[in-house]
């Protein structure tokens, strides 16, 4: 019966690595426009500040705070914005015959946060998204 | 590791060797290929390995190796069109020095960034020094380029300076304020400006300025593939105080 257990648990061990390496290697190889939608997935970053969750997001070619949304919930950001100029890739076959106009990103945030508090700011084509966490520390009196 | 290097004209003796290889921003390679067009510089050296990833650039419908030299006079442009490996970066850092030696170069000149996470609210990113040589140091110091004191240095940037200074030979490195994960050819405009002053080189940067947001975009999938490989060559360094000062 233990050996059974053991062998289960292996095997999901396993089954989750592969899982886990095969969502690298498509995040990795993946392009970073969608032929279909015309849209284009944009660089950015997430950093754990402490008490915030602080997402960067590079969009050229945005020029107005207008042209972007961001939606979230305690723990997704969803980013859409409409550029200003058209970005072509007529030079790469594959990508080629079509214009792209718009920016898509959808995040999963690493804490739940206090979306209604969330600041954003919009500079050099930067949006910069300041999200509070959720979570709250208590202080222990140090003797 | 080896590295093959196929030459199609020799360069100048006592050229300066602009080094240019995607890192921090891109910022090496936007300002790289600036002033490759900017100045018209001729191709003029290939450098290849087994090692390297199986491509073939097509520029202009001519087939070109992804990492090139091109030059003109007495200045030369080393230029990666492909992020690099931390694996085969020691034995690249190595190949672009013995090959400047060789041909006769006076002085390495590497360009990257540094990154600051104040970016978005800098208008004119600074740009700082860092030379092997103390007559170099002076050089920068009396020019108005602030040194980088302590810290450690990453990417091939450092390993270039690292093989300048086994080596005995004048290597400089160039760092403009710029954002570590986004093409920043604002930063770019920096390093060249600085360039300009330091080694009167006559170049206007405001085309670059001017196509910033095309550059932004179209370096998207190569600054996601430098981002993987700065992880790898132990990026977070930079942010870390040296044992011997702390």
């Amino acid at each position: 019966m233990s050996e059974e257990w053991f062998f289960e648990y292996i095997k999901r061990i396993r089954r989750e690595m592969e899982e886990l390496f095969a969502e690298l290697e498509e995040r990795m190889t993946r392009p970073m426009l969608d032929y279909d939608s015309k849209c284009l997935l944009p660089l950015y970053e997430i950093r754990d500040a402490g008490d915030k969750i602080v997402v960067r997001v590079d969009l050229p070619g945005v020029r107005s705070v207008n042209d972007i949304t961001v939606r979230g919930t305690e723990d997704k950001l969803l980013i859409e914005a409409k550029m200003s100029v058209s970005a072509c890739f007529d030079s790469l076959i594959t990508y080629a015959r079509r214009s792209y106009n718009f920016y898509k990103l959808e995040l999963t945030l690493p804490a739940p946060v206090d979306f209604k508090k969330a600041r954003a700011v919009f500079r050099n084509g930067v949006l910069e998204i300041r999200l509070p966490k959720k979570v709250k520390f208590y202080r222990v009196k140090v003797e | 590791m080896a590295w093959r290097t196929h030459d199609l004209e020799s360069p100048k003796k006592g050229f300066k060797l602009i080094v240019g290889v995607p890192d921090v921003g891109l910022v090496g390679p936007i300002a790289a290929s600036f002033l490759i067009k900017s100045l018209n510089l001729k191709l003029i050296a290939y450098f290849d390995s087994d090692d390297m990833p199986p491509l073939l650039l097509f520029h202009e419908a001519k087939p070109l190796l992804p990492v090139r030299v091109y030059g003109s006079g007495e200045l030369c442009v080393f230029i990666s069109e492909i992020a690099i490996s931390p694996r085969v970066m020691p034995s690249l850092a190595r190949a672009i020095i013995d090959w400047a030696t060789k041909k006769g170069a006076s002085g390495i000149i590497a360009l990257s960034g540094i990154p600051v996470p104040n970016r978005i609210e800098i208008q004119n990113p600074k740009v700082y020094g860092a030379a092997v040589k103390p007559e170099d140091r002076e050089f920068l110091k009396k020019s108005g380029i602030e040194l980088l004191k302590e810290g450690f240095m990453s990417g091939v940037h450092a390993l270039v300076l690292k093989e300048c200074l086994v080596k005995e030979i004048s290597g400089i490195a160039l760092l403009a304020e710029a954002y570590m994960n986004y093409p920043d050819p604002g930063a770019a405009a920096s390093l060249v400006s600085t360039l300009g002053s330091l080694f009167g080189i006559d170049v206007d940067v405001s085309p670059l300025k001017e196509q910033e947001e095309e550059i932004r975009i179209k370096l998207r999938e190569l600054m996601k593939r430098t981002v993987e490989t700065m992880r790898q060559a132990g990026k977070e360094y930079e942010y870390t105080l040296p044992a011997m000062y702390a």
